[in-house]
């Protein structure tokens, strides 16, 4: 069984340091660290997972600057099979180009797959789209949002998924497919510096996006960054305990919070 | 011309108020527009959704039925819809960023090959242009879009991000029932069986949340922090810091993984406020934080502040509930 996983390299969203450029044109990336998506990671382990137990193997396919080459050899080490770079200078701040390019990629290089997965979402743009826009252009069934992977049987694949209120779905899809997959479903194994290192003596291939990127143009158009409305911080209630949690519920209820 | 659909999501037919939320915006977007505000509805069967929307301020509801359609599945949704919107041509579709109004919107841009506008927060005319707002970067910052060049222009929107349209008995609307081509061969998927999670927690909707963090010290914190949940009527919360520990279920998690959440009060109990945390729950309405140390940044978000030990705050304030309850 093959499994090909897209991977992102994204600038991480817990730093202290995140600044806007100009006018709001962009977002100052070039101080910050930079690492595997999250979701992504769930993602890669997942797969390697899968192939662990019933045979094949990993493909690590990601999109993105000459530096995407991190997350690779981070996934070589994990246990995938093959890492592939698809070079493009800029990273593409639209998901559906990125599906686009990742899809004429898949055809036109004629990777034979049982499925795709992708992480749910992305830290940096948060959209979430990436998986559904890639099945939805290959034709491809689509499972969003996995949270265990139950089992691999002849042509299909039995999944749950989660749905909002504590609610989960057991789908049973034909495959190839897509699925996106969820944080929480396992826990990633740990990789060392050593084992990154030794999967550098991997080769990674490399493709330009540009061979995918003919006749497309970019549908959404980023206007402007801001910050969200800054808030002016809390008012502290007094210190001793009985008179702010008298305060507390006078305020709740003249908000109409609580009776 | 410009009109405005609504995607309106159920389950098996069942559904809440909050799956007619959009219907508000919706309308305020088609008057704009010199358009009508459609609900769009796909199921086994819908006539009470229908007419529900139509109370919701829908003025014309596009109903597709079929026993096909009985359980969602991404895949035979999509087709029917892009069916239905290459038929009458509306302007704007309107989703919710759940699980259902994710799949099914992307399903229908890479079909219909238009960009979509995931997880808008606000959505508004300027100059006659459709702007969106969004965030990124686990909330920390906002990003303005438009989406000019596709048509229909595909937009989820966070729950609860709009006011809940009105609900008035004897409004009109007209139900147009469309039957489309797509039989149970077309689907590659077949939903076998919804499973309950052992725990239930419905995050999203819940109107107060009760959350706790790494300050609770210990797993049985939380069965103090469920006592006074249970009390005030809140649903229970966590940070990422609780859930790695092992304290609770993922499911309760809030934060950028987790849920998103918007409820119109959010009380934070021992949690420090890590952005992990804070992209989660900084949208609520009032957010009351509860913290030993007066320097957490969770302070700097929250509405109110409780400087002081949740082992003592959290008694007195259930005290002083049950008092008021007459408990």
């Amino acid at each position: 069984m093959n499994i090909l996983v897209f991977l992102k390299r994204v600038a991480s969203s817990q730093e202290e340091e995140l600044k806007i450029l100009g006018e709001g044109e962009a977002v100052d990336l070039s101080r910050l660290p930079f690492k595997l998506n999250d979701w992504d990671n769930y993602a890669l382990e997942e797969a390697i997972r899968a192939v662990e137990k019933e045979g094949g193997h990993v493909i690590a396919i990601s999109l993105g600057a000459k530096e995407s080459d991190d997350v690779l050899r981070r996934a070589i080490a994990m246990g995938a099979g093959e890492g592939i770079l698809i070079l493009g200078e800029e990273a593409l701040f639209d998901p559906r180009l990125r599906a686009i390019v990742a899809s004429r990629f898949i055809k036109k290089e004629g990777f034979n797959f049982d499925a795709i997965f992708t992480g749910v979402q992305a830290e940096d743009d948060q959209f979430g789209t990436f998986g559904g826009y890639l099945a939805g252009i290959l034709e491809l069934p689509y499972v969003s949002m996995v949270v265990a992977i139950e089992e691999w049987g002849k042509g299909y694949v039995l999944v749950r998924r989660e749905l909002e209120g504590g609610l989960m779905e057991k789908v049973k899809v034909s495959l190839p497919s897509v699925l996106s997959i969820q944080t929480g479903i396992n826990e990633p194994r740990y990789v060392s510096v050593m084992g990154i290192r030794r999967a550098s003596q991997i080769e990674r291939k490399i493709y330009e996006s540009s061979l995918y990127m003919e006749g497309v143009i970019s549908s959404i158009e980023v206007l402007k960054w801001s910050y969200p409305p800054k808030k002016e911080g809390a008012k502290i209630l007094p210190y001793d305990i009985d008179g702010a949690c008298r305060e507390l519920l006078q305020i709740l209820k003249e908000r109409g919070v609580c009776q | 011309m410009g009109d405005v659909w609504v995607y309106i999501e159920h389950r098996e037919g069942s559904t809440s108020p909050l799956s007619f939320e959009l219907l508000g915006i919706g309308k305020k977007l088609a008057q704009e527009r010199g358009g009508k505000v459609c609900a769009l509805v796909i199921g086994e069967s819908v006539d009470q959704i229908a007419k529900e929307a139509i109370e919701y301020g829908a003025e014309k509801v596009y109903a597709l039925t079929g026993g096909v359609f009985k359980n969602f599945r991404s895949d035979v949704y999509t087709k029917a819809a892009c069916q239905l919107i290459e038929k009458y041509g509306p302007d704007i579709i309107l989703f919710r960023s759940t699980t259902q109004g994710t799949d099914l919107s992307s399903g229908i841009a890479g079909k219909l090959n238009v960009g979509i506008c995931a997880d808008a927060i606000s959505v508004y005319h300027e100059n006659n242009v459709l702007k969106m707002v969004r965030a990124a970067f686990g909330g920390r910052f906002n990003v303005t879009v438009v989406n000019e060049r596709a048509t229909p222009k595909l937009i989820t929107v966070r729950p609860k991000a709009f006011e809940m349209p009105e609900k008035k008995d004897g409004q009109k609307g007209e139900i147009i029932s469309e039957s489309v081509g797509v039989s149970d061969s077309d689907s590659m998927m077949k939903v076998v069986d919804f499973v309950k999670s052992a725990v239930t927690v419905n995050l999203v909707e819940a109107d107060i949340i009760v959350s706790g963090g790494r300050g609770l010290g210990k797993p049985e914190g939380f069965n103090l922090l469920r006592e006074f949940a249970d009390l005030i009527g809140a649903a229970l919360g966590a940070s990422r810091a609780a859930v790695d520990s092992g304290w609770i279920p993922y499911e309760h998690q809030v934060g950028q993984t987790g849920k998103t959440v918007k409820p119109k009060l959010y009380i934070a109990c021992g949690i420090s406020g890590a952005i992990q945390h804070l992209a989660g729950m900084r949208t609520s309405d009032c957010i009351v934080a509860i913290n030993k140390d007066p320097d957490a940044p969770i302070f700097k978000i929250a509405t109110f502040g409780i400087v002081g030990d949740l082992y003592q705050v959290i008694p007195k304030l259930i005290e002083k509930f049950k008092a008021k309850l007459g408990k």
